[in-house]
């Protein structure tokens, strides 16, 4: 089997090969994943499906640059993440659009402060124009009338609606979610998540979304699914789902 | 750090009773260093109001003598050798001891500390003593300290309208002509002034001989320094021979060594720096410890350490200005009060005012540091 293309590094977002993870020391030592390999391509949104435990999450925050990679090559937005120093991490989330499970709204902000909060990492952006973009975003996720409220106001879907425009208003090159919808009943859940898909197919942003709702599997380009820390190996793990054709045409007519 | 949306400032604020609880705390600690250090200042100056204003250049005392509150006395002879070194002008003499004074109202018996001096040589820069030199002159006469005590009786009231006040000093009938102003300290309730003559008249143990603090005055355009060395040469061990200024800090070493009142105030201040120090962090620790999540969720944002550090930082400082302000007015009051209640005089200092908020601020910051130890344990991983 040959891979069609090469991928070019600069195009593409994640490339993960052969991670391995464990948690915890000497005989308690415990491995999470096992040879994971992944590749995110700009523009996608891709779903990550498993039964809890399987290390979704885990593969999710090693993405992020939240945990430390000892094992295995993850390029992450072009940087190497395997013994990257503090200030890479924190330069790569930087560029990283988050979405929790729980919303972790600072609850002393209004929704408009919470996602003008994002843009203290970028001093340069002038008050007015982080306000702004602040404002844009709410609107776009249909928040025009709830600016001004503090989270405890605000329904669950509405909280998870902001969330998105504060992963959303650095203009983030990935966003993460995890579980978005989880704390919601599933027609909220789903128009959030419409929302946030919408959103990043309007700025061209991949999404790696952790899900176990089988209800928005049809929201994304691709479905990797996991168990017991490794890929599927019918997951589509690798490759676009524009690749993946071109590799099926390729293997049938190499066929005898 | 572009800081617009204040979040230190808004995170303190959200809930309000926190923030008055923790200002509380820093208000409480502030007031006590003022009042701690406020007291101790003022007895140090009282200590030494004469000391400080001394007009001699150098001062001769008994190798005895530690404090003007307990005297040692001193020979004349000294002082007579002391005349006829080269550079000496002249030579004055200070006598001080206390006598009972008899309340002509209450007929109770008060102690009070009497000063002995020639008036009209001006060794002592204390209101009235000039002014009243010749009323002085006169047999059985005194300048009453208007800080003294109220337990003397209505001295002050009766010289303010112009009447003499008669009262009984040591079983010897005394007039009050006028009025000096010096301080009631923690070792006298009061004090006045007289003759060298009237000293010894209400003094009758007293000999003439002895003397209590000597006083030089050196010839215009001598070294002070090197007639100082020559009388310290002369008199060997027979006599201490100091500046104004040296006199002044050997009485406060006094107090701060053998008296613990010192020792005392000083730990004042150091318990109400750590109440604020314990209370901020308290308030702070706990205030992170609430907000870990939210802590965890801007790292992974992307925010650094140092950016969440200042935050908890910031709030400290924010505590500790807040605190500051109502703390050190309060103390202000508290000083009148302390002023009312015991005739010493007690009175804010723009130098403390500056320490203070100094030490304030350095305790809240401190606080904030050790608050930010809690930050660690903000896991973004955590968050997920």
């Amino acid at each position: 089997m040959t891979t069609s293309s090469q991928p070019d590094h600069y195009n593409v977002v994640v490339e993960a090969r052969h991670i391995n993870f464990w948690f915890g020391e000497g005989d308690l030592r415990k491995q999470i994943l096992f040879d994971v390999n992944l590749r995110i391509n700009p523009g996608e949104v891709v779903l990550l499906t498993g039964q809890s435990g399987s290390g979704k999450t885990t593969l999710l925050t090693l993405i992020g640059a939240l945990r430390t990679l000892t094992s295995g090559s993850l390029i992450v937005l072009g940087q190497e993440l395997l013994q990257a120093t503090r200030r890479q991490q924190v330069s790569v989330r930087k560029q990283i659009g988050f979405i929790f499970q729980a919303h972790n709204l600072i609850p002393h902000l209004t929704a408009l402060e919470n996602v003008q909060l994002a843009l203290e990492l970028y001093p340069d952006v002038s008050a007015a124009e982080g306000r702004q973009r602040a404002a844009d975003l709410l609107v776009a996720v249909g928040l025009e009338h709830r600016m001004h409220a503090f989270p405890a106001k605000l329904s669950g879907g509405q909280k998870q609606r902001v969330a998105i425009a504060r992963a959303m208003v650095n203009r983030p090159r990935l966003v993460l979610a995890d579980e978005p919808t989880s704390a919601l009943d599933g027609r909220t859940g789903r128009e959030v998540l419409e929302r946030l898909v919408l959103l990043a197919r309007d700025y061209h942003v991949p999404i790696l979304m952790v899900s176990h709702d089988p209800r928005i599997v049809d929201l994304a380009d691709r479905n990797i699914d996991m168990e017991d820390g490794s890929i599927l190996p019918d997951s589509s793990a690798m490759f676009s789902a524009a690749e993946l054709a071109t590799e099926k045409a390729l293997v049938a007519t190499s066929r005898p | 750090m572009s800081q617009q949306l204040h979040l230190a400032w808004k995170q303190l604020t959200f809930q309000r009773m926190k923030l008055v609880a923790a200002l509380a705390g820093v208000m409480v600690a502030v007031m006590l260093m003022w009042i701690q250090l406020g007291i101790l200042a003022s007895l140090y100056n009282a200590a030494t109001i004469v000391h400080q204003n001394l007009r001699a250049d150098l001062v001769i005392v008994s190798p005895l003598f530690e404090t003007m509150n307990q005297v040692k006395s001193l020979s004349t002879r000294i002082l007579y050798r002391a005349r006829g070194c080269p550079g000496v002008l002249s030579i004055g003499e200070l006598l001080i001891g206390p006598v009972e004074w008899r309340n002509p109202v209450t007929g109770e018996k008060k102690q009070i500390q009497v000063y002995g001096l020639e008036p009209e040589e001006g060794w002592v820069d204390l209101p009235g003593i000039s002014q009243y030199a010749a009323q002085l002159r006169a047999e059985n006469t005194f300048l009453f300290d208007r800080r003294s005590r109220n337990v003397f009786g209505p001295v002050v009231k009766a010289i303010e309208r112009g009447e003499p006040f008669h009262v009984e000093l040591n079983h010897r009938q005394m007039q009050a002509v006028g009025l000096t102003s010096m301080a009631a300290s923690f070792g006298q309730q009061g004090n006045l002034v007289t003759s060298r003559a009237n000293f010894l008249r209400t003094h009758p143990g007293h000999s003439p001989q002895q003397v209590h603090v000597g006083l030089v005055r050196t010839r215009q355009g001598e070294n002070v320094k090197s007639i100082q060395a020559a009388l310290r040469n002369t008199f060997g061990n027979e006599a201490l021979v100091m500046t104004p200024a040296e006199f002044t800090e050997f009485e406060l070493r006094f107090w701060k060594t053998n008296a613990p009142v010192g020792f005392i105030f000083t730990m004042g201040t150091a318990v109400g720096f750590l109440i604020g120090f314990i209370v901020v962090y308290q308030i702070l620790y706990a205030d992170v410890t609430h907000h870990l999540p939210y802590y965890a969720t801007m790292k992974a944002m992307g925010f650094a350490d140092w950016y969440l550090l200042l935050l908890v930082i910031r709030q400290g400082l924010i505590l500790s200005v807040l605190g500051y302000i109502p703390g050190s007015l309060l103390a202000i009051g508290f000083y009148q009060v302390i002023q009312y209640g015991t005739s010493i005089p007690v009175g804010p200092t723009w130098e403390r005012a500056g320490f203070l908020l100094v030490l304030t601020i350095l305790m809240c910051f401190l606080s904030g540091v050790v608050a930010t130890q809690r930050l660690r344990s903000a896991d973004p991983a955590d968050v997920f």
